[in-house]
């Protein structure tokens, strides 16, 4: 796991693991914990179900993705990689992970969840999260929502649960939200207490959150951009790093960042706890590249942009993720501030590369 | 009907020989939207033909060498003309996108549409050996990270290969990426788009215990049944959509009739595998197979004629059969099975040069064999088929589906071919493989394909050879030693009477080369355009086709019957885009000259970008040639701006200097008539027309050309009688395809001597003056051509007079085309002139691009010579 780089991001990792040895502890006792990559999934239901959902996006690195490219070709997603040698060798928090929410998102995590119980012995529950934004998709979605929570409900589906958790989530993710467009906050910070927010049980994680932010070292950015595209995971910060030494304030619009609030987007409170309504939420907070159309996508980033005065936009996407990085010429044409699409790796020989294309980003930003 | 040939294999040049003798009436059958053109649109061309018209990879294949997979070929080579006809004539042309096979079954249901598959449009750039789609999709973000089909992103710009759709239909979600990247490009580029979600099976596991799970009745895949219902949903929101294209609300009796006609067709495709895959010796190469498993998919956007041409298929290979006949002759070659559609189609002819088959495939299109089910409504058959497709399973359910397809035709190795950047192919590779070699042990070879313009990528034929000599070896028979079969790139011939006779195909390498290169390209139809002014501007001027009556058809369902062939025959070229050169045109000079040529300009402006050349037609008035002046330093303006150059002085002498050399050896050439026997026919003469100007290599062969005639002079003196009366031909231009009336007047026994037309003499009258101001010389150079649209037009006899004279000519012939108003109306002066001023036998001739009135030119032909 990365090293922490600031207090806060101390308290952070101290944090990570409480939640971690809670959660062994969980298992312990027979429960089961709920491993999910994406966003679409709505982790109040798994809640519901008695289980401790986790959004697994760390422990990224070429380590784990050699050994995922054991088990396929090597010209595939570098985060489904780690993933597969994740799961594979039962590392840290994916040694955790009792049952898998596998999404159908992208043609990579979808063949991914399909060969996942073959090559590792995982269990895995399959959805199929529509590309499309209709309302049959939507209640395609929520049907699989509730086939899940019937099929996965041992000891019945507590509403009364799920509706809390959710909304536990929803404060701890206003204080994200206040954070996130504040501009006081470090990006490193932020990174780290988004990460906190997608493994943590949310119950008393505004609080959590609050306090950490006073341990904030003061942060005086002299512009900021807007961070969108796939997810970043935890040891993922090449980027990150560089914008904030060049005192650039993030505002990450990301999947793994912003874009996991519904509240950011929707301001929307829940209100049911019902599988169904969870599942609706989730699947219209989505703003991802994927979505046919992605208008939704363009029209979210244009307004991060222009509310939080972002003086550029950097679009960070994976490596054969053909989904954001098509986009590239379309971002430029429609946005009214610069833009830099940069496709990333986990090798640390393509950090170099990152760093020299955000310098130049930033210097040419400087110099308009 | 006749065909004496032995089934084989053989090139495109084997099939240019063996053209003429195709039965008539097998010609007939071949003809292409009977709904549309009475009649229909005949089809049947040869694959040499394609190769000229920019499918070059077409040199590089072995065809089968029967009539039906001749037409097969035609009828895949000719959909874009049926794309570009029916768009013409008002009927709704839909882009079907990512879906295998399901959404034309909706479509078609409704009158008036044609369907096609965007998809396809990822062989363009291996059939053309032309990244130019690649690269048009490169410029709108979509590069190399993606597989081929991002080249129907660079199609929907370019337009080259069908016409903007009224409608496209793109299925996402459990599909692919790469795909779906493009289809919302496209969407980007502002075509409308009705989305539509493909639903994932779910194959394995099968961990729900509250799921109902039901199998499909064709396929027997198993699915839950919410899917099935959601995936109906979805295909009711196409149909709805069709109906609000076309205004019609669509029927059950509609929908019912295109399964019907679509089960025709998969049940035929069917059969044809197990026929054909079945086979110790197969009866049809992999090649024409691959053709026809894919038109169960999209049917060359004509369901009707594609039952009529599988249907021939079938019959041939169920005779072959019988017989014991094959196209691979004596030999039984080791059985491979291929798994995804190889980019480079000559892939599948080197595996059979080498001694292999194809016994089996999964093309990703396998569902689309099942036939639709008859028990259910359409929508609720179409849905189910969907369940059906490997695409929206996991690689798992697709290997499964590969060991029994290469387990029931008994193959003996796999060759999985996969799509270089296509996101779905490791995954499937990694798939396949193990489970072929845990359930049938034997060898599997895989490999992606890369873009290899001109020829295959080696490493990959090493593997495939590799292969082949392992699955000899393990069946105990001698390993082959046969070469891989690469043919060569056709050289360029060094007798320039063959160069000239194929020339189009080194025209159409060289303009593509040039483009890539970033030369401009400026498309002309007329002499008055100054070839000169484009050279100075640093781009190439280009001879636009339309002297071949195969595009008239097409013509006329815009243009009046009653107008010029050659006009019809451009605007046909133009329509149904199979004018290679328009295609890659950057601009097009469209001169004043006759009303019909003007008006069709009007037509074609949305195509091209264009410029109109007025010209003026009182030769003899100063006034005239003033306003004549102007324009051409308009086009001069035009063509700097277009190509962001300057054309100064010192370009303009330059180009004047390189034209004067090229007009001056294309003299030289036409006056070998002079020789008195001729030493060389007028055919000969007539094949000098090429299209593009300025190519070095045509100067290198027109200088070789006068020397061999020469030569042969020498050699063996003259290739007539000494008495076959001279013949000069005045009147409208001709060119490769038009030119039956010098075919008749030298099969009469004649010998033209001369051409007093554009595509002869004229134009090369005389030279652009190098002294001088060289914008005024161009000017008054093309001012001078004494065309028929002139008035007076008093040069044209004068220089018949000279000709006359100087060609030693016993005979004039007036060549005037259909409804060529100017040259019929002067051709009572040019008569009057010969009969009483120059006492010559005169015959004026009407006719059109057709052979109908062959015979009867014939005997008119032959009575004037007789005369002489």
């Amino acid at each position: 796991m990365l090293e922490p780089g600031s207090r806060l991001q101390e308290r952070c990792l101290a944090r990570m693991e409480t939640e971690f040895n809670e959660m062994r502890e969980f298992r312990d006792s027979g429960g089961k914990t709920l491993g999910y990559l994406c966003q679409g999934f709505p982790p109040a239901a798994a809640a519901g179900l008695g289980m401790w959902p986790v959004r697994v996006l760390s422990e990224t690195g070429i380590e784990l993705e050699d050994k995922g490219g054991l088990l396929v070709r090597p010209d595939i997603c570098p985060l489904v990689k780690v993933f597969l040698g994740g799961v594979s060798t039962g590392s840290g928090i994916y040694g955790l992970v009792d049952v898998w929410a596998g999404l159908t998102t992208c043609d990579q995590t979808r063949r991914c969840f399909s060969e996942l119980p073959g090559l590792t012995g995982a269990v895995v529950h399959h959805f199929q999260l529509p590309a499309t934004r209709s309302d049959a998709s939507e209640a395609y979605y929520r049907r699989m929502v509730e086939r899940f929570c019937a099929d996965a409900a041992e000891d019945g589906y507590d509403q009364a649960k799920a509706l809390k958790y959710a909304n536990d989530r929803f404060s701890a993710g206003s204080v994200l939200v206040d954070a996130a467009l504040s501009g006081a906050v470090s990006p490193l910070d932020l990174h780290w207490m988004f990460h906190l927010f997608h493994i943590a049980r949310p119950e008393g994680l505004d609080g959590i959150l609050t306090s950490l932010l006073e341990d904030a070292e003061p942060f005086r950015p002299e512009f900021r951009v807007v961070l969108a595209g796939s997810s970043i995971s935890l040891e993922d910060v090449a980027i990150l790093s560089i914008l904030q030494s060049r005192k650039v304030d993030v505002v990450p619009l990301h999947c793994s960042g912003l874009q996991s609030l519904p509240a950011f987007d929707l301001n929307a409170l829940p209100v049911s706890g019902e599988p169904r309504d969870l599942a609706g939420m989730a699947f219209r907070s989505i703003r991802c590249a994927r979505s046919r159309p992605n208008e939704e996508m363009f029209g979210y980033i244009e307004r991060g942009i222009v509310q939080t005065s972002s003086a550029g936009l950097i679009v960070k996407t994976m490596k054969f993720c053909d989904l954001w990085f098509t986009e590239r010429e379309r971002f430029r044409e429609r946005m009214t501030v610069p833009v830099l699409v940069i496709d990333t790796s986990f090798s640390l020989g393509e950090t170099e590369r990152q760093i020299a294309r955000v310098e130049a980003f930033l210097d040419t930003m400087v110099h308009r | 009907m006749k065909w004496g040939f032995e089934p084989d294999r053989i090139s495109v040049g084997d099939w240019e020989s063996r053209m003429p003798a195709v039965p008539v009436e097998f010609e007939e059958k071949c003809r292409f939207l009977r709904q549309i053109v009475p009649g229909g649109v005949r089809y049947l061309f040869s694959p040499y033909e394609y190769s000229c018209r920019g499918d070059v990879l077409l040199r590089r294949l072995k065809f089968d060498s029967s009539l039906e997979a001749l037409r097969l070929w035609a009828f895949l080579f000719s959909e874009k003309d049926r794309l570009f006809l029916a768009k013409e004539n008002g009927w709704k042309i839909v882009a079907a996108m990512k879906d295998l096979g399901q959404v034309p079954v909706l479509t078609y249901a409704f009158p008036e549409t044609l369907t096609f598959y965007a998809d396809e449009l990822w062989w363009a750039p291996c059939f053309s050996e032309e990244p130019h789609l690649l690269d048009e999709a490169a410029k709108l973000g979509a590069g190399e990270e993606l597989c081929f089909v991002r080249a129907a992103l660079g199609a929907m710009v370019t337009l080259d290969y069908f016409p903007k759709p009224d409608l496209c239909i793109a299925g996402v979600g459990a599909c692919c990426d790469d795909f779906s990247a493009i289809m919302q490009l496209i969407e980007g580029l502002g075509y409308p788009v009705h989305w539509w979600e493909m639903a994932a099976r779910f194959d394995e596991p099968l961990e729900s215990s509250t799921g109902v799970y039901r199998e499909t009745g064709q396929g027997g895949s198993r699915y839950l049944s919410d899917t099935r219902l959601f995936l109906e949903g979805q295909l009711q929101s196409v149909v709805r959509r069709m109906e609000e294209l076309v205004g019609m609300e669509a029927t059950t009796d509609m929908l019912a009739g295109s399964r019907t006609l679509f089960n025709t067709i998969r049940g035929q495709v069917s059969e044809l595998r197990d026929l054909v895959y079945s086979a110790r010796r197969p009866p049809l190469p992999g090649l024409e197979m691959f053709l026809s498993e894919f038109i169960a998919i999209h049917t060359c956007s004509e369901p009707e004629e594609s039952v009529f041409v599988l249907q021939g298929l079938l019959d041939l290979v169920r005779k072959r059969i019988e017989r014991g006949e094959s196209p691979f002759g004596c030999s039984e070659p080791v059985r491979v099975f291929w798994v995804t559609p190889p980019t480079d189609a000559s892939l599948i002819t080197i595996l059979e040069d080498l001694g292999g088959c194809i016994a089996g495939t999964e093309y990703l299109i396998s569902h689309a064999f099942l036939k639709l089910s008859t028990d259910v409504e359409p929508v609720s058959a179409v849905a189910e088929n969907c369940l059906d497709d490997c695409m929206t399973g996991s690689p798992g359910f697709r290997a499964r589906r590969v060991v029994e397809g290469a387990r029931r035709y008994g193959a003996e190795g796999v060759i999985i071919s996969g799509i270089s950047g296509a996101s779905h192919c490791p995954w499937d590779e990694m798939s396949i493989r193990l489970a072929v070699e845990r359930e049938l042990g034997i060898p599997v070879i895989a490999f992606d394909v890369p873009f290899s313009p001109g020829r295959p990528s080696e490493q990959v034929v090493n593997r495939i050879q590799g292969l082949v000599e392992l699955l000899q070896e393990r069946r105990g028979t001698s390993v082959s030693t046969a070469s891989p079969g690469i043919m060569p790139p056709p050289e360029i011939s060094s007798d320039p009477l063959l160069y000239f006779h194929n020339s189009m195909s080194t025209e159409v390498d060289q303009i593509r080369t040039q483009k890539r290169a970033g030369r401009g390209v400026v498309g002309i139809y007329c002499e008055f355009s100054p070839r000169d002014l484009i050279l100075a501007a640093g781009a190439l001027p280009v001879c636009l086709c339309g002297s071949s009556r195969r595009t008239i058809p097409a013509a006329e369902t815009v243009l009046p019957a009653n107008l010029c062939p050659l006009i019809k025959s451009s605007f046909g070229y133009i329509i149904t885009n199979r004018c290679p050169f328009f295609v890659v045109s950057d601009l097009v000079v469209a001169e004043t000259t006759c009303d019909g040529k003007k008006k069709m300009y009007e037509l074609i402006t949305d195509r091209k970008p264009q410029h109109i050349l007025e010209l003026t037609q009182k030769v003899d008035e100063e006034e005239a040639f003033s306003h004549w002046m102007k324009e051409v330093e308009r086009l001069k303006i035009r063509l700097e701006e277009h190509f962001d150059t300057e054309i100064t002085e010192g370009k303009l002498r330059n180009a004047i200097t390189e034209m004067n050399r090229e007009r001056t050896l294309l003299r030289n050439a036409l006056l070998l008539g002079r020789n008195r026997p001729s030493i060389v026919t007028g055919l000969e003469l007539a094949s000098l027309r090429y299209r593009i100007s300025g190519l070095p290599e045509h100067l290198r062969m027109l200088e070789q050309f006068v020397l061999e005639i020469e030569a042969r002079g020498r050699r063996s003196g003259a290739v007539c009688s000494p008495a076959a009366p001279r013949v000069l031909l005045t009147g409208c231009p001709m060119a490769h395809g038009s030119l039956k009336v010098i075919e008749v007047i030298e099969e009469s026994g004649g010998i033209v001597v001369v051409q007093e037309t554009c595509s002869g003499w004229k134009p090369l009258d005389t030279l652009v003056d190098e002294e001088g101001d060289p914008l005024e010389a161009i000017a008054r150079k093309h001012f001078s051509i004494p065309c028929s649209c002139m008035t007076p037009n008093s040069g044209r006899l004068e220089l018949m007079d000279r000709l006359i004279g100087e060609f030693s000519v016993d005979v004039v012939i007036d060549l005037v085309w259909h409804a060529c108003h100017t040259y019929s109306v002067e051709s009572w002066l040019v008569e009057k002139h010969v009969k009483e001023d120059l006492d010559l036998p005169f015959l004026k001739i009407e006719t059109d691009y057709s052979d109908s009135d062959r015979e009867r030119l014939s005997v008119r032909i032959q009575t004037l010579l007789e005369m002489v």
